[in-house]
């Protein structure tokens, strides 16, 4: 048999070795690990519809906003499975490709990429979570980002 | 009654149909930086607001959530302009100055800076649009910087936007030569 044959038997052979099922499994784990995967790992309740409003981190603890008027505070507030208000500059609509959920964290990725908004929590019994400007992947930009409360319970924050 | 060409007042009609009048509304105390409001470094459109709100004008907000006259748009590695809304932002500009009104526009300076930041994936920055001059290189519009500390450079004579072949406004700040601005959202005032 000459080299040509037998790379060419080598190359049909691995070919039909290959197993289909752990590429279709992942594909399947991946899809379930969108939106599906908000009802079951955050409540879906607290983040549709809640306006998540920042808050001012002072002294080691964080306060309501006082010094901005309501209608100036910045807040992220998610409508609907395909839109959110985020107010980083001013109060702005963006369409979503999709929110993704992970052990501790949702993500929103903005339609058109460019960067994500990534919320985690910071103390979940005070409903204080933090929402981070993600850009070039790894980069996260502070001024952008924000820390922030459930607006229910506002309330119980101290004043600032 | 008796007609008769009268030069002087010919040129004088002339210059009113097609060259524009001077317009300068910048006044002591009217400017505002963003440093000293909350979130200095996000509050460019908030300090924009400010101004206008100092000559009691409102306005400056999205309408359902897009620019009064988008110009245009970051794409494929470069600014793509719609000439003829370019067009017509600097007639609304003429008519809002001519009114007495500053008007805020969004700025591009750097190709998805910071991945596109605002919702149309371009403005980067707001600056307020405060008169209209030419000088020898053109017609020009000059503008409040909000993006520094010092009136001076805030309110520079040097802030200057020059109207470009395709109806562009585009120029650089005082207090910052490495931006070079270019007009994309003309925000609409009320």
């Amino acid at each position: 048999m000459s080299i040509i044959n037998r790379i060419t038997l080598l190359v049909f052979l691995s070919l039909f070795s290959c197993k289909k099922t752990p590429i279709q499994s992942v594909s399947e784990k991946v899809k379930k690990h969108t939106l599906n995967v908000v009802d079951k790992v955050i409540d879906k309740n607290n983040f549709i519809k809640i306006k998540w409003e920042e808050l001012n981190y002072i002294n080691n603890d964080f306060h309501e906003f006082t010094s901005l008027k309501k209608e100036d505070r910045r807040y992220v507030k998610l409508l609907n499975n395909k839109e959110a208000i985020i107010v980083i500059m001013e109060p702005t609509k963006y369409n979503l490709d999709s929110i993704q959920a992970t052990e501790n964290s949702i993500i929103l990725y903005k339609k058109g990429g460019g960067w994500i908004y990534k919320f985690k929590w910071i103390d979940k019994k005070r409903h204080i979570g933090r929402w981070d400007y993600i850009y070039n992947k790894t980069v996260i930009d502070s001024s952008f980002s924000m820390y922030v409360v459930n607006e229910k319970y506002i309330d119980g924050l101290s004043k600032n | 009654m008796v007609h008769y060409f009268h030069p002087i007042a010919w040129v004088r009609q002339m210059k009113l149909m097609y060259y524009k009048r001077d317009i300068d509304l910048r006044e002591k105390g009217k400017w505002q930086t963003q440093f000293t409001l909350e979130n200095p470094n996000v509050a460019c459109w908030r300090a924009c607001k400010v101004i206008l709100n100092n000559y009691n004008v409102e306005g400056g907000n999205l309408i359902n959530g897009i620019a009064f006259y988008q110009i245009g748009i970051e794409k494929n590695n470069s600014l793509e302009i719609d000439v003829n809304k370019a067009k017509l932002a600097i007639k609304y500009l003429d008519k809002q100055l001519e009114l007495g009104k500053p008007i805020i526009v969004g700025v591009d300076h750097t190709y998805k800076y910071k991945g596109g930041i605002n919702n149309d994936d371009s403005t980067d920055h707001f600056v307020v649009i405060i008169g209209r001059s030419s000088d020898k290189v053109g017609t020009f519009y000059r503008f409040y910087e909000v993006g520094t500390k010092y009136e001076n450079k805030g309110s520079s004579d040097d802030n200057k936007l020059y109207v470009k072949n395709n109806n562009t406004l585009k120029g650089i700040p005082s207090y910052s030569p490495k931006h070079k601005y270019t007009v994309i959202q003309i925000r609409k005032n009320n």
